[in-house]
């Protein structure tokens, strides 16, 4: 293609894309059903789910300490299994809080198309860093877990058992979880 | 301020004047049906949400096409799959149409998806014929900035389409 075919389609452009049309009629019945109900969109969806997950962490960096005395782990290492999920839960709790925040200043109606475009981008790159950090910090957190749990404790091999099919079944959710993400990512990263 | 039977009955009477623009806009963003059908659900909502906040500094068509572009640039795509293998095209009666405006629409429609969502609002905007100036105010970045970014993005769907 040359660049003046490019204006050859910019005249024609309104005839080229008069097939398009039979699918406005459906827009009149879908503007009357967001009149009729409470509908929300995508990225609105996503920004409870970041307020959510942002106060869920927050509560897990209270209770984790508490969570780390508990006779299943040994006296040995509480104390740094302790530490790491504060860390982890506190970092967490703030990424989630910033992309929550980041998400609930973009205002469609009034901004220009640049700027939403700017601060989309931005939030997913750094949604994309925070996974970055998070994966690698979460599976240290479950080697730090096992490394202490307390074999002394009297928790039996029917605990232990449940231990590692828990293990095994969120290994697989988090397997799943992690390529949906990276198919999301190579998307994104292709939109930006 | 108006009452709600009457805002109700402006935003209807104004999403079937411009039914057009959304259908457009959310089709050139889609890369199938069910994503399609999502967009505009959520452009649609956006302009709903945001109908208080026109207030007349530009045309309602101009705000129409900014609220259904913001809408689409930032729409954070969920995690269930979409039915890829059900082509874009079959959707309207583009399939049915054996016209070369056909082969042109699916091949600019290509071309175009290869694009980032910035460059896409403004190809799309330059196609549709509006001038510079309103360009600048959609995007809110100035008119020589425009016309170099048109300029770019022009040579890269001809270096895309020689691909």
């Amino acid at each position: 293609m040359k660049p003046d075919n490019l204006d050859n389609i910019r005249s024609q452009w309104d005839e080229a894309n008069a097939s398009l049309h039979t699918l406005d009629e459906e827009n009149l019945k879908l503007s009357q059903k967001v009149l009729l109900g409470r509908m929300i969109t995508a990225r609105e969806r996503l920004i409870g789910k970041y307020r959510r997950f942002s106060i869920l962490s927050a509560i897990m960096t209270l209770l984790w300490p508490l969570y780390c005395r508990m006779d299943i782990f040994s006296s040995t290492y509480p104390w740094v299994l302790a530490v790491a999920g504060c860390i982890f839960f506190a970092i967490a709790s703030v990424t989630d809080f910033t992309l929550y925040q980041g998400l609930l200043g973009i205002d469609v109606a009034t901004m220009p198309v640049n700027k939403v475009a700017t601060i989309a981008r931005k939030m997913r790159r750094r949604h994309r860093r925070y996974m970055l950090f998070g994966i690698p910090m979460a599976a240290l957190m479950v080697v730090l877990m096992i490394i202490s749990l307390n074999n002394d404790s009297g928790i039996g091999n029917g605990a232990l058992y449940g231990i590692f099919v828990g293990l095994v079944f969120g290994a697989i959710i988090a397997i799943l979880l992690y390529k949906n993400m990276m198919n999301q990512y190579r998307r994104m990263i292709n939109d930006d | 301020m108006q009452t709600p039977d009457a805002k109700t009955q402006t935003f209807l009477k104004a999403i079937e004047d411009n039914s057009r623009i959304i259908t457009k806009v959310c089709y050139y963003y889609a890369r199938d049906p069910d994503e399609f059908n999502d967009l505009r659900q959520d452009a649609m909502i956006c302009l709903w949400q945001g109908w208080d906040k026109f207030k007349g500094e530009s045309r309602l068509s101009t705000w129409i096409y900014r609220v259904c572009l913001n809408s689409c640039v930032s729409n954070f795509r969920s995690n269930r799959r979409h039915s890829e293998s059900i082509p874009l095209e079959a959707m309207a009666e583009i399939a049915a149409d054996t016209s070369d405006r056909t082969a042109m629409l699916s091949h600019m429609h290509s071309l175009i998806s290869r694009l980032n969502p910035r460059e896409k609002a403004v190809i799309l905007l330059w196609l549709d014929n509006y001038p510079y100036d309103t360009i600048s105010e959609i995007m809110g970045v100035p008119r020589n900035t425009i016309a170099s970014w048109i300029k770019r993005i022009k040579e890269k769907l001809v270096r895309l389409s020689d691909q």
